[in-house]
């Protein structure tokens, strides 16, 4: 929030004063993370012309969850993305945390807590590994990454000798498909740590100092930031969220199978760019991811609705992800500024 | 930033975006590809099958119906030869509980010939690893192979190459296109044709005739699911009253994976509110399925699909809350390992065996007849148990040292 708010009201100082929620509404506006809330309310609101019956209570009960581990996932993805990275261990993550709370208690809930801990540790050891490889050794994120879903694949079939179908404990089920007031907890865990991110990274010291080291690692590090321990621990946050995601997943699949993960690597990089947070690191909106998630899960529900044949489904898919991200790229202030300007030719205005 | 700089920055921005939706979109496609060789139900089509279904087998003397009921076990061992021999066996994947079930019944079968040494190795769902395997099992000099050849066509050189080298080639368990006879000596699998129009049959004999069906295949346009529906089309031909709501051309995919069938099932179940019964091609799908219909606070369905230790234990809890849930099955198949494994022996010993190679197999459990679905609860949930696989030749052999 933190430059997009300073800019927004250095262009409106000499605007009217306004009352205080509507300038925040306009400086939130103008955001590269605003356009995906429009695009998902429309694609909402056409849902029941394309595939009747996909906002049903039904059809929207069993695609929130989805939505909401997708959304952790990414959120994860993002906070890597804000440190000018990108992470290939989301599927290696995932499916590792949900082999570990679907065997290791064997059935048992008194087993459950101890299985969570220990996928969330282990999940934070692997991204340590990422971590370090990047932080100390100066090796690409993305191969590093990549290095380490391998390691976690392996550690899949190792842990589970190739067991497909491990069932989850009945308390982790139980919950991952249970309803707080009519709402899923997949989507409540999601909310509140989502939630908590944003905080964290807009409200809070060390938030902005994350958002700077992000920006320009080198300038972070004349202002004294300790731009490599930032960096860490922005791994290991991110694979806490993965491993929360993961935990749902084994629940709510009931039997995650060997590799539940697989399914959220490339998801998990386009709610990113949907959401408006730009590959190149900086500031970013983990709100805004998680709304992308939600577009995607949405709209992979409305195309499997629509029955056409599957070619066509990838192909509409695909077009649609393309348009929205091709969207948010047109110039709209330079074309805006273009019609003032030839109004008015004497204008004159710097580049942003 | 000056203002070129920043265009270029925009263009570079706008190319990325674009790239990663065309990833986005060949990774669904590429993702169902993988798990097509990882979920184990990769089988042939029928086209390749040559009427080996009546053909008796001259040294086993068992049908195909014969050796369907008794898991493919036969009793003499005249097949072994006598000259040591060293058989190569391979699975593109060999990772799952699918691909250990079908090492342990070639494996097991080799055993009974004193005179055969194995040297096994598994693809680990990896092409360029699983035809180097295959070269290398060649260097060895072995003088046969069983082989899961999970890459299809692609694997066809490295098995053509084996076959000039001198080494007796049986593929089984995935079809490997290529011609029999040049690119190796004969593929065992099952009919996937004669899969869907065995579910097919019970489906509309369980609704009397007369309802609304949906078929939900693996991944897109995968040759064993098109098959399998193909088998499902022709047969409702003779049930005028039975609608299949997903169309006689192509299917909903699931890509064989439980989350994927999962939210398949819950789109078809929010856009069809009359749905009488469901044939899904997976055993593993039907999991992530009956998940939907639960979601949806749906009634369960007759459903007919694969075997599996977990489905069947579901239909076990279910059914009582569900009394509509009848479930029929098709083996798992793995048992057909012992089919390749003797052919591939006999073959290098000069034996002419004369088992069938393609089984147009029937159902297995069926709830609605005497072989209810069998559900062990101390059993793996992915114990298969038409393979009549004793636990301890799964441990023995359902590994590759």
């Amino acid at each position: 929030m933190s430059e997009h708010a300073v800019s927004a009201r250095a262009e409106q100082q000499p605007a009217m004063p306004t009352i205080a929620p509507l300038r925040w509404l306009r400086a939130f506006v103008r955001t590269p993370y605003f356009a995906i809330w429009p695009a998902t309310a429309l694609l909402f609101a056409v849902s029941p012309l394309l595939a009747s019956g996909s906002l049903d209570g039904s059809a929207l009960l069993g695609m929130l969850p989805f939505a909401a581990i997708l959304a952790l996932a990414a959120a994860g993805q993002t906070l890597i993305v804000q440190q000018g990275g990108l992470d290939l261990s989301v599927p290696g993550m995932i499916s590792l945390a949900a082999v570990i709370v679907s065997k290791y208690p064997e059935g048992s809930d008194g087993r459950l807590l101890p299985a969570i801990a220990i996928a969330f540790a282990a999940c934070a050891v692997a991204a340590l590994i990422s971590g370090v490889a990047i932080t100390r050794f100066g090796i690409t994120p993305l191969i590093a990454t990549l290095g380490v879903n391998a390691l976690l694949t392996g550690a899949v079939l190792q842990y589970t000798s190739g067991s497909a179908s491990n069932p989850a404990p009945k308390g982790l089920v139980d919950f991952a498909s249970g309803k707080v007031a009519g709402i899923p907890n997949t989507v409540v865990i999601a909310a509140v740590l989502i939630a908590l991110a944003t905080f964290v990274v807009r409200r809070t010291i060390l938030g902005r100092r994350f958002v700077a080291a992000g920006a320009s690692p080198r300038a972070a590090v004349a202002a004294g930031i300790r731009v490599r321990e930032h960096q860490l621990g922005t791994y290991v946050v991110a694979a806490l969220l993965y491993a929360a995601a993961g935990i749902l997943l084994a629940g709510f699949l009931q039997t995650p199978g060997l590799q539940p993960g697989q399914q959220y690597l490339l998801p998990s990089i386009a709610a990113v760019v949907l959401g408006g947070t730009a590959l190149t690191g900086g500031s970013g909106s983990v709100a805004a991811t998680a709304v992308g998630a939600l577009f995607l899960t949405q709209l992979n529900q409305v195309v499997l609705g629509m029955g056409a044949a599957s070619s066509v489904q990838l192909l509409i898919q695909g077009a649609i992800i393309a348009l929205g991200m091709g969207l948010r790229n047109v110039p709209w202030a330079r074309l805006r500024r273009a019609r003032t300007r030839a109004a008015a030719p004497v204008a004159p205005r710097t580049e942003p | 930033m000056n203002s070129q700089l920043l265009r270029a920055a925009r263009s570079v921005r706008a190319l990325l975006a674009l790239a990663l939706a065309c990833a986005v979109t060949l990774g669904v496609a590429a993702c169902g590809d993988s798990s097509s060789s990882s979920s184990g139900s990769d089988g042939g089509s029928a086209s390749t099958s040559s009427g080996g279904a009546s053909t008796t087998a001259a040294a086993s003397g068992a049908s195909a119906e014969e050796l369907e009921a008794r898991a493919g076990k036969v009793d003499g061992t005249e097949w072994c030869g006598d000259r040591p021999i060293t058989l190569g066996i391979h699975d593109g994947f060999g990772v799952n509980a699918w691909s250990k079930a079908s090492y342990a019944t070639v494996r097991s079968e080799a055993a009974r010939c004193p005179n055969v040494r194995q040297v096994v190795a598994a693809g680990g769902a990896d092409l360029q690893k699983s035809i180097s395997d295959v070269n290398g099992m060649v260097a060895q000099g072995i003088d046969a192979l069983a082989i899961i050849p999970d890459f299809g066509a692609a694997q066809v050189p490295s098995l053509k190459a084996a076959m000039q080298a001198g080494v007796r080639v049986i593929a089984w368990g995935a079809d490997p296109s290529g011609t029999r006879g040049t690119d190796y000596d004969d593929y065992v699998d099952w009919d996937t044709k004669a899969n869907g129009a065995a579910w097919a049959r019970w489906m509309a004999e369980t609704l009397r005739g007369r309802g609304n069906v949906v078929f939900l295949g693996g991944p897109a346009g995968t040759p064993v699911s098109v098959n399998e529906l193909e088998g499902v089309v022709e047969t409702f031909k003779d049930y005028p009253d039975i609608r299949l709501l997903t169309g006689d051309k192509d299917y909903p995919a699931t890509n064989w994976d439980p989350a994927q069938a999962q939210r398949t099932m819950a789109a078809l179940l929010a856009k069809y509110p009359d749905i009488d019964g469901a044939i899904i091609d997976y055993g593993d799908s039907t999991q992530g399925a009956l998940r939907a219909f639960q979601q949806a606070n749906r009634r369960i369905v007759p459903i007919a699909t694969t075997e599996s230790n977990a489905v069947a234990c579901e239909w076990d809890r279910l059914k009582g809350s569900n009394p509509d849930f009848e479930l029929a099955t098709i083996s798992s198949r793995n048992w057909l390992g012992r089919i390749a494994a003797r052919k591939a022996i006999a073959a290098a010993q000069g034996i002419q065996l004369d088992e069938p190679s393609i089984f147009a197999l029937g159902l297995t459990e069926d709830s609605t007849g005497e072989n209810k679905p069998r559900c062990d609860p101390r059993s793996p949930p992915d114990t298969y148990f038409s393979n009549d696989l004793s636990e301890a030749d799964l441990a023995k052999y359902g590994k590759t040292d």
